[in-house]
């Protein structure tokens, strides 16, 4: 990023190459719109470019990216309804003593469904993710799957430690409590 | 010690290995000594196993990066085409076209104002009342032969401001001055009369 400041445009190629997947992933998970999520996911990175000149490397990289992303992600939130709104999904639940196969996906489909297996416990976990306010779900999103500290976690919300850590505690007192059947 | 309210909060960091070492300390050692919360210790880390593993993930489309780089080209290309305008471009700025037009225009305004010839002129030294001069010295060309009409220099000399100050105090009494005068002339004791009220 430093390199950036300095009118080093292939370096900043160089961090969207290396980010930008899993920042798709995120903002997925808020709006489950692929095109959408790449598109916010392009909007942040413009957004961090347009201001590299005012970038200070106080923290690292992914932390401001994901701070960026996640206010986008917010907004986005408010602006519209997503919540519970999850792509249709192909294929049935497996019924006793079935056995379940990994079958090749209609290219109509989301990628979901081809790059997972046991797709069923993925939406569920989905599902009972989107039901989250979203504060918690960001936390436990940047936490758990982006690989965040409380810390960086914290910086990213604009929130305390402790904050962070009440956050993630009712958000997994909820998907507990909704994926009971799972964990046992 | 740890209370069980406060170890709860801890448990889903310390479970993916986020607590700083006092912290999961401290929740080890509560651990061993509460059944309960050693209850709830378990189906913690399934689900953060889950979240690890589970979570669909999706592969951005084949046209993803082509389509930021054509992005980050026109950003970078706009970026260059403002600073290559320099000055001229600063200069043509619409809030600065906006401040300097309505800057020219006040200055106009300003000197239509403050010219002497304007309606709407400032100067106050002069009271502008229409000029009688002309009306009276003709009737009096008319009831009197014998006075001659002002001449333009005595016209000239009341819209030059040579109007006895007396005179411009009281509108009621504005008439030619310069008529009074050659009344004067022609007969002095009715002439004192009409100085007088002159």
């Amino acid at each position: 990023m430093q390199r950036v400041r300095g009118g080093d445009a292939a370096a900043f190629r160089e961090l969207f190459a290396k980010y930008s997947e899993a920042v798709v992933n995120f903002a997925y998970r808020f709006v489950n719109s692929r095109s959408r999520a790449e598109e916010m996911a392009q909007d942040a990175f413009l957004q961090i470019y347009r201001a590299r000149g005012r970038y200070e490397a106080k923290a690292r990289f992914s932390t401001y990216l994901y701070r960026v992303v996640t206010n986008l992600c917010l907004n986005e939130l408010r602006r519209f309804e997503y919540q519970g709104k999850t792509e249709p999904l192909e294929g049935r639940p497996l019924e006793n003593g079935e056995e379940g196969s990994r079958e090749l996906a209609d290219t109509s489909l989301p990628e979901v469904e081809e790059l997972l297996a046991g797709v069923e416990t993925g939406a569920r976990i989905k599902k009972v993710l989107d039901k989250l306010p979203p504060n918690q779900k960001s936390a436990l999103l940047l936490s758990r799957v982006e690989g965040l500290s409380y810390q960086e976690v914290a910086e990213c919300l604009e929130i305390t430690e402790s904050a962070v850590k009440s956050l993630i505690f009712r958000a997994t007192k909820t998907l507990r409590e909704e994926l009971a059947d799972l964990l046992r | 010690m740890m209370e069980c309210e406060t170890m709860l909060v801890e448990l889903p960091g310390f479970v993916s290995g986020k607590l700083d070492p006092s912290s999961a300390a401290a929740v080890r050692a509560h651990l061993q000594t509460c059944a309960a919360c050693r209850d709830e210790l378990v189906p913690t880390q399934r689900l953060d196993k889950l979240l690890g593993e589970a979570l669909p993930t999706i592969a951005p489309s084949p046209g993803f990066a082509s389509t930021f780089a054509n992005r980050l080209a026109a950003e970078i290309a706009a970026e260059e085409e403002a600073m290559a305008g320099g000055w001229t471009g600063w200069l043509l700025q619409p809030w600065l076209v906006g401040l300097a037009a309505t800057a020219m225009l006040a200055f106009i305004m300003f000197g239509v104002l403050k010219s002497s010839n304007s309606p709407w002129s400032f100067d106050t030294s002069i009271p502008r009342i229409p000029s009688l001069s002309g009306g009276v010295a003709r009737k009096s060309v008319g009831e009197n032969p014998k006075i001659a009409s002002n001449p333009p220099e005595k016209n000239k000399a009341v819209a030059n401001n040579s109007v006895p100050s007396d005179v411009l105090q009281r509108p009621e009494l504005f008439v030619d001055y310069s008529v009074i005068r050659d009344l004067d002339v022609l007969d002095s004791g009715m002439g004192d009369t009409e100085s007088h009220a002159g």
